[in-house]
């Protein structure tokens, strides 16, 4: 699933880690949630949004498959 | 994320323990000087571990006792692999034991335990609902007692 996590966290000028530090994860979930590798829970992306200030289903698109 | 105090020292201490034991079943066993070589290699081990647990990595996450939602299903599927391949490495030992006549009991411990173990674990953390289910449509078999029709008039 894509999503528009990396372009958000670009677009506030934001680094991995400090994103990691403002949702309560570990860097490298912040990668993989990037990379399309994990889809983060409910809750996790309830707070991606709200971090964002943007819909969950605006930030993760079910019809976009990510081609590794 | 873990709330236990000191959370990067519970997987060296468990090492640690877990090794000791070891290590005084050989002094039992093979006299103090072999139990005094484990007991070293536990420490080195345990060493090792505290060290990991303090690296920025999944491992050091998950060793340090401060994983995340993706870094508990990380652990969660590195125990199924481990407890997947003790399981095969158990087959082939108990195989041979039978094979060679030796005294396989212990085999027999870890394969019922196991598998105890697992059942206890659906048992425990699947959902169960023995209910019967109601028509289509309907959420009768969700509700407790026959309820009355809501009427927004009755207030």
């Amino acid at each position: 699933m894509r999503n528009q996590v990396r372009e958000g966290r670009v677009h506030r000028g934001l680094s991995q880690a400090e994103l990691a530090e403002a949702l309560g994860v570990s860097r490298q979930t912040v990668i993989s949630i990037e990379s399309g590798r994990y889809l983060p829970s409910l809750p996790l992306a309830l707070r991606i949004g709200r971090f964002f200030g943007m819909p969950v289903e605006r930030i993760f698109d079910p019809e976009e498959e990510v081609s590794e | 994320m873990s709330r236990r105090k000191y959370p990067r020292l519970w997987a060296p201490v468990a090492v640690g323990i877990m090794g000791s034991a070891l290590a005084a079943a050989v002094g039992v066993s093979r006299g103090w000087g072999a139990a005094s070589g484990v007991e070293v290699a536990v420490l080195l081990v345990a060493a090792f571990v505290y060290l990991l647990g303090g690296s920025d990595s999944d491992a050091g996450a998950v060793l340090g006792n401060r994983p995340d939602e993706r870094q508990v299903l990380v652990r969660l599927k590195s125990q199924a692999l481990a407890m997947k391949v003790m399981y095969l490495g158990a087959l082939i030992g108990w195989a041979v034991t039978i094979a060679l006549k030796g005294l396989y009991w212990p085999f027999d411990l870890i394969f019922s335990a196991g598998g105890l173990a697992y059942l206890i674990g659906l048992r425990l953390y699947g959902t169960h609902d023995d209910r019967p289910i109601g028509p289509i449509g309907s959420t009768d078999a969700l509700q407790d007692s026959p309820r009355e029709p809501y009427n927004s008039m009755n207030g």
